[in-house]
Parts: C-alpha cells; structure tokens; sequence
C-alpha cells in the first residue's frame, strides 16, 4: 500500500516534470520495491536515456534483468 | 492438514558455496519432516537441480518452480534460503521468488539488497543511536586508485573490501601505502565496487536477532576471537583458527547495549526472519557495526546456532516460526 501510494504520487509528478530525471529514480524505486520489475525497469531505462553513466541505476538495471531471466530464459531456451 | 513441500535452497554462485551446503545439512536435519516436504535444491547459476525419485537429480523449472516427478510434477510452495552470497542474500532470489508468488524465509528483495551493499547499509543505519561506522572511501570499477589520498584521509592500517561479499572473501589488512593497489585488484574479482576503511581496533562481536509476527529478539551475544589478524575466510572456517565464546563475557549492560544496536539496525533495514549483526566495540566503549548477514551460517560451527542454543531454542522451533510468520503475513 506505502509504494502503491508512492507511485501514485510520483506518476502525477512526473507528468507534471516529465524531465525531471529524479522522479524517475524515484518511481523506479519504488516499483523495484513492489516487486514490478517489468515498471522498474521501463523507469531506469529512462534515467539511463539521460544519464548514460548513473551506476546506480546501471546496478538496478542489471539485477532486474538477472531476476527476470531465472524465469524467462527457462520459458525461451527450455 | 497438507504437508508444505518446502526448497531447501542451497550452494549458491559466490565463494561462499561450500559454507553454504554445510549450512543447509544442518538445517535440513531440523527440519520437521511430519509437517514439511523438504527438497535439497543445489542452486548453480542458472542451474537448479534437485534429487528427484530414485536419486536422479533433476532440473528445476524456474518457469513455475516445480520438479518433474513421472508424468507429473511437484510445485514448491516455499521457498526456505540458505544460500550465502549471490545469488541468496544480495536479492536476486527474492525477486525471483517474489515474481513467482513462492513465499520465502529471508529479509525481502529490497531489505537483502539494501544489506548486502556494505555502503549503503552504513547509509542507511547511520541514523541509528548509538552506533558508529566506519570512515570509508567508496571505489567503483574503472575509478582511479590513489593511495597517498586514501592514506591520508583514513591513515593506516585500513580494510580493503567488496562492498557486496561476504564470509571476508576478497577482504584484506593494509598496512602499507603501496600494497592498497594489490588488495583493490583483489576485492575487485568479488564485487563491482571496493570499500576501504579505517581500521577500528576493538574486539569483535556478533548478534543474531529474529524478527517475525511474534515480535524481534536479539539472541545472545557472541564474542570472536581470532587467532589470526582478523577474523578472515580462513579464521571463520578452519576449526581452531578462532574462539567464540557465546554467552560473551561482558556485563550484562554491555550485552544489552549490543543486542539493542542489533535489533536497531536490523529494523532499520527492514530486515525479516533471522540475521545476524557484528560490531566492533573499542576500549572506550564505542560501538562500530561492521554488517548485516541476511543469511548467516548455520553449520555446526556457525554462530547463530550457537546463540540459538544459548538462549534454550531449538533450530526446528525456529524454521517453524520464520515459515509460520511467512505464511501468516501473505
């Protein structure tokens, strides 16, 4: 309910400041902590159109990408 | 009522593999096997395989978590983890297990993350009463190493370490301006950052504290004491090579000092289930914490079973109530 409350109110942010590459940040967070990675990762890859060098977020990217192939690339490559 | 049919999650992909499976021996002996189903999962990269009937091993189908038994299958509904390091305490198994709807035994996806990488968990503990943290200077992989300004900023001697690593793999005590490249070089094959920090004289303790819906406990404190530098790869795993004392002797306020910071800093990672805390404590009573273990060892030699015991609690009690607690809170 906290993150889904919190994605609501950054979603509203960012139409507001849909350059604001914090927000973002911030959504992508809080989507990778309600466990919808497919969202978190739509929201880093953002960040990362902007800010090619963020290791921060280069980290999430790459942990989220490590989590959803255990499962996809059994559904692809059985 | 139907018996869980419970992955017993074990081995791993990090150095720590071996302690690992020592660990999940232990735990899989505790186990209750009136109430569980208990499968020895070996998880190897993208390799799980399980004993299936007749002792083949098979492969697991992370597609929907199962087994294939004959012309059927056996789908796991929990998820008991035992896997030190990658890919068990740094997160990538909680969001796979997350994804997938399977309850599971540890901290949750962002709590094991937030634990894992050294830096930011002293982030984000350092709000904490009464615990210290280390000075520290943060390398990313490809950044410049300047010895002279680290020395000057930390002095000598100082730990090189993986900022995301555990069992002290890849740590080492730097006494000399120009031996820190070699030590980066090697704390850099276990982890894409290196974290450097001063070095805190004191003696060495661990706290192990459980926190489930019936409410957080900080377990007996155990003092280590290694017959080596520090309480390395080597001083945690050879027998001999260091004492834990459990109960430690120290006074009662001391003991309640530490298991308070335990259960503080435990909390404020929002971690779940049972971990365990060391600290360093100095000659004038300061209080470093040094990390947070999300899994920590449970073999014969480990200090939480040692705690567990010393506080008149049995492991199998135990795993009951961290799955309980799991269950109950889904």
């Amino acid at each position: 309910m906290e993150n889904c409350n919190e994605i609501e109110r950054l979603s509203i942010a960012i139409s507001g400041s849909p350059e604001d590459v914090s927000l973002f940040m911030e959504r992508g967070k809080a989507y990778f902590r309600a466990h919808d990675f497919g969202h978190a990762l739509d929201d880093f890859n953002q960040v990362l159109l902007r800010d090619e060098a963020n290791m921060e977020v280069r980290q999430y990217v790459k942990m989220i990408n490590e989590i959803l192939e255990y499962r996809y690339k059994d559904i692809y490559n059985p | 009522m139907k018996k869980l049919n419970v992955a017993l999650l074990a081995g791993g992909n990090s150095s720590e593999r071996e302690i690992a499976l020592a660990s999940t021996r232990m735990v899989y002996e505790a186990f209750d096997k009136a109430k569980y189903n208990v499968f020895l999962v070996d998880v190897h990269g993208r390799h799980w395989t399980c004993e299936g009937a007749g002792g083949r091993q098979v492969e697991v189908d992370k597609t929907d978590f199962s087994i294939p038994v004959g012309d059927g299958k056996i789908a796991f509904d929990y998820a008991f983890v035992m896997i030190h390091g990658t890919p068990g305490e740094d997160g990538k198994l909680q969001g796979y297990l997350e994804m997938m709807g399977i309850p599971y035994s540890t901290s949750d996806t962002m709590s094991s993350v937030t634990t894992f990488d050294k830096t930011l968990c002293k982030r984000v503990v350092s709000g904490v009463d009464g615990i210290n943290l280390a000075r520290e200077v943060l390398l990313r992989r490809g950044d410049e190493v300047k010895p002279a300004e680290i020395v000057a900023k930390l002095g000598l001697p100082v730990f090189v370490k993986p900022n995301a690593s555990g069992s002290s793999c890849g740590v080492t005590k730097v006494k000399a301006e120009s031996e820190i490249e070699a030590a980066v070089a090697k704390a850099f094959i276990e982890s894409d950052a290196v974290l450097i920090e001063e070095f805190i004289a004191g003696r060495e303790f661990g706290c192990g504290v459980m926190i489930t819906g019936h409410g957080v406990q900080a377990l007996p404190v155990t003092e280590i004491i290694p017959h080596k530098e520090f309480f390395d790869y080597e001083a945690k795993y050879t027998d001999g090579m260091s004492d834990e004392i459990t109960p430690a002797e120290m006074s009662a306020e001391t003991s309640a000092m530490i298991q308070q910071a335990a259960i503080a800093a435990a909390v404020a990672c929002r971690c779940r289930g049972i971990v365990r805390v060391d600290f360093l404590l100095t000659t004038v009573g300061d209080l470093y914490m040094i990390e947070i273990n999300t899994v920590p060892g449970m073999s014969g030699g480990s200090i939480v079973p040692k705690q567990l015991a010393a506080a008149g609690r049995r492991l199998s009690d135990v795993i009951d109530e961290i799955i309980d607690d799991t269950l109950c809170r889904r």
